[in-house]
């Protein structure tokens, strides 16, 4: 699956860093890029977590 | 972070214990001692701080106006423009007061509540000392712990249940930050602090569209003060029991007694 930051909401807290390091990273604009095209599966659970962590609701899954 | 003189920065002190720590008689200095402790008495210290602290920011407002600094945030927010607009003076003033009441009580309050629970559980306190690289989840355990933010409210803007109860549109309703940091179907065993906790999704920065602005800079702040304040004063111990501010908004500790061995 493709997981998608909305970057006009992403604020840059970096919980999403936090709970998956693997997919993504905030950098010095404090804007979170997703790393990985495709999650691997051994990684949802930690992507459903940014999820459920980014104070902003700016991570999604994409369909 | 806001450019004031330091001459000032007794007054901002005075200023944010006066608005958010209204309810306390100790920061209710303009009320007769008799009358102090009341409701009126607290309405009466917020809107004083509230009204010396706009003044305040008003001639800031004017000095920036006049001759606009560098690198100077009052002078950005002056300067900035949503959508084409230039911010109201309501606006400014609202904005540089939310910045110093809600970046100087909380960050302030963690830093004394977390002094505090550390010395309550040395034993956590000595694995801190022995290894600072756990200072990170350190400071999210004192963030949860303390949650130095009680309480912030919302109104529910269309019908919705949760968990079997309704909530209607037009309720208002308070989120208790405490209540949910010790949620124990978040947290194993959540009344142990713990510095190493992991998981630990605590939400004493809040969550959502109003999510703390400064969660950040906050935790920077503290990260900077342990680190000086245990490198410089490592026996630091609590020398008396804590006066906790009287607040059901701010969980506050007014005065911590200490004792530690002075650098040489
Ligand atoms: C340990 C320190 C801090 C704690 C516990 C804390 C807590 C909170 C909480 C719970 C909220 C959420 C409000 C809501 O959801 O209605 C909030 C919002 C806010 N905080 Fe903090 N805060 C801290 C430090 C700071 C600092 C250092 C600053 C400024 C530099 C700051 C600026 C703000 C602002 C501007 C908001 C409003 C954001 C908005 O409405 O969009 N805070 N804070
Ligand atoms: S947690 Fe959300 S707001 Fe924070 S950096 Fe990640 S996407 Fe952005």
């Amino acid at each position: 699956m493709k997981v998608k930051v909305n970057t006009d909401m992403c604020e840059g807290h970096a919980k999403c860093q936090g709970a998956a390091p693997e997919v993504f990273r905030v950098g010095d604009d404090d804007v979170s890029v997703v790393l990985v095209e495709e999650v691997s599966k051994d990684l949802e659970e930690k992507v459903n977590r940014a999820i459920r962590l980014c104070p902003r609701q700016a991570i999604a899954w994409v369909k | 972070m806001m450019g004031l003189e330091q001459k000032d920065w007794p007054l901002m002190f005075e200023l944010t214990n006066k608005v958010l720590g209204s309810g306390d008689p100790e920061y209710q200095t303009d009320i007769p001692e008799a009358e102090r402790g009341t409701g009126a008495a607290a309405r009466l210290t917020a809107m004083t701080g509230f009204a010396t602290m706009f003044a305040y920011f008003r001639e800031r407002l004017e000095e920036r106006r006049a001759n606009p600094r560098e690198n100077d945030l009052i002078t950005l927010l002056l300067e900035s423009e949503i959508d084409g607009e230039k911010l109201s003076e309501g606006d400014l003033l609202a904005f540089c007061f939310l910045l110093i009441v809600a970046g100087n009580e909380t960050t302030r309050n963690a830093i004394s509540g977390g002094l505090q629970v550390l010395c309550e559980h040395p034993e956590e306190k000595a694995k801190l000392l022995k290894d600072m690289s756990l200072l990170d989840s350190a400071i999210e355990e004192i963030l949860r712990w303390v949650s130095p933010v009680h309480h912030m409210a919302r109104t529910v803007t269309a019908d919705v249940e949760i968990r079997g109860k309704t909530l209607k549109a037009g309720d208002r309703l308070i989120m208790w930050y405490p209540s949910v940091n010790r949620d124990e179907e978040m947290f194993v065993d959540p009344y142990r602090f713990d510095i190493t906790r992991t998981p630990n999704d605590h939400l004493a920065f809040g969550i959502g569209e109003h999510f703390c602005l400064g969660s950040g800079f906050a935790k920077k702040e503290l990260k900077v003060m342990f680190q000086e304040l245990f490198r410089r004063f490592p026996d630091i111990d609590l020398a008396g029991p804590p006066e906790r501010l009287r607040s059901n908004f701010i969980n506050g500790v007014k005065h911590l007694p200490v004792k530690f061995t002075p650098e040489r």
